[in-house]
């Protein structure tokens, strides 16, 4: 094995204190608990030009009281640049990444329970020449089982500072703190294997390992007495089913008197500033327009954090890389595999979010058709419009007993509905442009662990400003011009009759092409402003019924039933769980595939269906009630 | 239980509840799962159901434990079998994968368990577990440390 020493760094990032310092670290590592433990709130998001990678950048004093930016890298196993992750974390650290100043130092963070495969990405990062630290975290879980690591003679053989850690307990974190205040220099260390040959790298970790008296912890026996449970050959599939229909069941009880609570406070606050405001156009925006756009979004939010408090638990705690394993198998049958399973569940609150979250798949071609069916996943969006059609033509019978009613049975067929539109897209999409060799299915099993509320807490609220921001700038530009569409043209200085206006208009243009579905033009009208977001066909036919004076005292289920015949009702709830309704998935679509091409094929593809199925639905149901 | 096959086709099994020797028909059954090898006694009736992995491990798995050194793919082990990882059949950037996570020459690789259907499976290697399906633990080489005892 050759050796070579490391050449020094620039003077001048030893000689002042760090202003930029990165963060690097394997998957699995407890990088990003360390990390939200340091810098807390004080974050924020972004992407790297150019590429779909996020980052975060965080604050953080050091023991002078001078703040210091943490980059928070993806979480990269060696710095090979192969995959995206890697090759945003290799630039950034060569200074390469525009926008983006060279990080002064770097802090990895390595799994102590995992020393030797984690020393490999340590050997790497020293050998880029930049002042590091080492921290070896999750060391509460090395000391309770019988793990050692002699940390001096550890540093001695990297040249750098190492200090053991535990990012859940605090242990140790003012190593890292000492470190941002010292300014220490590049490190020296003994030796260095040939950076470029994986295995010699190993044999070199496991070297360094023994010099400093390594002893790897034991596996927690409660992990293998879990896992002889979560992944047993007849009880773990039965877990899982139980599992994924105890989160439906939680988002939905504990979702909606949440919901409910936001409605009735948006809708109190509208009716007050109803009573504050003058009378006129500008009442009007802002209540029909403003208040309305904003409430769609915000009454949405209940039920998407609980689902990523849900997930967020499966996660930390370990199952979520089970569940994969158990669904696997199912998924394997489709020709995707157990990683896509975590961004379809996703997809069940919100399309958003788990295309975002494809990104775990490493297999380009899994990737898009991940992404490409995520969306016909149930989403919360279409919830309150199924819940509305539902209401309006389906008396609620009890079915089975006190458990299912005829409502909820609906709801369940069109969760069902969407599944199998899935499953079939999938298998074409993978039979055909998207065939490829199976794409390897590696999954790392971490130890099951307590969920930190912390954590959970930190990623909660970023997800839900990601929401709010992504979802809510779309929906409030569209429904301002939803209010000026009906609103104008202006009649006397006054606003038209519902009849004359402009969204009138386009309802009526599109009315030819709707009719055969059972629609008339005050359901296309809902169809054209639901192209923003699904959910705004209820806001949209609600306005649209509100000034119009011939339904003026019914609700708004009454209104449907007199625009909508029982086909036409199928044919809408066919309709909205097959049509891409929603301008943000398109937008975070085009984002993650970087090319229009995709959310273009996307969009043809799933009105093309949707319209079909609708139309297939409206003759089906005809002919069945004569 | 022990079991002979003889050039005729016919086998001798030892029948489990007199401890004699009896002749039976052998006849392989293939289902989704498994093969088996289902055995029917013409005079006592009894009906004896092997599968024939435990047979192949009882026949194979003795002579692991002699050569201690016999190769063999990662998916061929058996759950609770130990093995030493001698090379990567595999395209570079998935090798290099397997390597980041411990799939090392030179290492020790455990089956730890299976997952529902026997696909995908938990190995164990250097303190890590990593799940992987057959088609991959299919073109890793390892050598064998020791083998269960039949029945295991």
């Amino acid at each position: 094995m050759t050796c070579h020493s490391v050449a020094r760094p620039d003077d001048q990032a030893v000689a002042t204190a760090y202003r930029t310092v990165a963060v690097v670290g394997p998957p699995n590592s407890g990088k990003t608990t360390l990390y939200n433990r340091l810098t807390g709130l004080r974050q924020k998001v972004g992407n790297f030009p150019g590429v779909t990678v996020e980052h975060h950048i965080g604050y953080v004093r050091d023991q002078m009281g001078e703040e210091v930016a943490l980059i928070d890298l993806p979480g990269i196993y060696s710095l090979t640049p192969k995959s995206e992750d890697e090759r945003v974390a290799v630039e950034v650290l060569q200074g390469k990444m525009p926008a983006m100043p060279r990080p002064d130092a770097v802090i990895v963070v390595l799994n102590s329970n995992n020393l030797n495969s984690h020393l490999v990405l340590a050997a790497r990062v020293i050998a880029l020449g930049l002042p590091t630290l080492v921290l070896l975290n999750m060391a509460d879980e090395l000391h309770r089982q019988n793990g050692a690591v002699d940390v001096l003679t550890l540093a001695r053989e990297l040249g750098t500072p190492v200090a053991l850690v535990s990012a859940t307990t605090g242990f140790g974190l003012e190593a890292v703190t000492n470190f941002l205040a010292s300014s220490s220099p590049a490190p020296e260390p003994l030796e260095l294997p040939v950076i470029g040959n994986t295995r010699s790298v190993r044999e070199w970790a496991v070297r360094v390992g023994e010099n400093a008296n390594y002893r790897r912890p034991a596996t927690p026996l409660w992990t293998k007495r879990l896992d002889n449970v979560f992944l047993h050959r007849t009880l773990g599939p039965i877990i899982f089913l139980a599992v994924v229909i105890a989160v439906f069941q939680m988002i939905f009880v504990a979702g909606k008197p949440l919901q409910d609570v936001i409605q009735g406070f948006l809708d109190s606050t509208g009716a007050w500033i109803g009573q504050t405001l003058p009378d006129g156009l500008l009442r009007s925006m802002l209540i029909n327009g403003v208040w309305k756009g904003v409430g769609s979004v915000v009454v949405f939010l209940p039920q998407i954090l609980l689902l990523f408090l849900v997930i967020g638990i499966l996660e930390d705690s370990g199952y979520l890389a089970r569940a994969a394993v158990i669904a696997d198998r199912t998924m394997s049958r489709v020709g995707l595999n157990g990683k896509s399973f975590i961004p379809l569940l996703s997809a069940y609150a919100c399309a958003v979010p788990a295309i975002m979250a494809t990104r775990t798949i490493e297999s380009k071609r899994d990737r898009i058709a991940t992404i490409l069916i995520a969306p016909f996943m149930t989403c919360s969006a279409r919830l309150p419009v199924y819940t509305m059609v539902i209401a309006a033509f389906l008396p609620g019978r009890p079915l089975l007993g006190p458990f299912l009613n005829t409502r909820a049975a609906a709801m369940l067929g069109l969760y069902v509905l969407g599944f199998l539109m899935a499953v079939v897209t999938a298998r074409v999409l993978k039979s055909t442009i998207l065939r490829s060799k199976d794409a390897p299915f590696i999954l790392e099993m971490p130890p099951y662990r307590w969920p930190q509320a912390s954590s959970l807490a930190l990623r909660l609220v970023d997800r839900g400003k990601a929401f709010l921001y992504r979802a809510g700038t779309v929906i409030m530009v569209v429904s301002l011009l939803l209010w000026a569409a009906t609103n104008f043209p202006l009649h006397n200085g006054q606003p038209p009759a519902i009849q004359d206006s402009v969204v009138a208009s386009v309802g009526r243009a599109i009315e030819p092409v709707i009719r055969p579905l059972g629609f008339d033009w005050k359901i296309g009208v809902g169809l054209v402003t639901s192209l923003a977001a699904r959910e705004v066909i209820i806001a949209t036919l609600g306005t649209i019924n509100g000034i119009d004076a011939s339904v003026h005292e019914f609700d708004l289920q009454t209104a449907l039933r007199h625009e909508l015949s029982l086909p036409g009702a199928v044919a809408l709830l066919v309709f909205f769980a097959f049509a891409m309704q929603c301008m943000s998935t398109l937008a975070v679509v085009r984002r993650e595939t970087n090319s229009w091409k995709w959310p273009a094929a996307q969009f043809a593809y799933m009105t093309v269906v949707a319209y079909f199925c609708a139309f297939a639905a409206y003759r089906i149901t005809e002919h069945f009630i004569g | 239980m022990r079991n002979r096959a003889n050039r005729r086709g016919e086998a001798w099994a030892k029948c489990p509840i007199e401890g004699r020797f009896i002749r039976v028909f052998p006849i392989v059954r293939m289902s989704q799962a498994r093969v088996t090898l289902v055995v029917v006694t013409p005079r006592e009736g009894v009906r004896i159901e092997l599968e024939l992995k435990m047979i192949f491990n009882f026949i194979f798995g003795r002579k692991h434990h002699r050569h201690t050194n016999a190769r063999a793919a990662l998916a061929d082990l058996e759950v609770g079998q130990r093995a030493i990882v001698r090379e990567l059949e595999l395209d570079h950037p998935v090798a290099e994968h397997l390597m980041n996570l411990g799939f090392v020459p030179g290492l020790e690789v455990s089956v730890e368990r299976s997952g529902p259907g026997g696909d995908p499976r938990v190995y164990r290697v250097e303190g890590t577990e990593i799940a992987m399906r057959r088609e991959l633990s299919r073109h890793i080489q390892v050598s064998l440390v020791g083998a269960p005892a039949f029945g295991d």
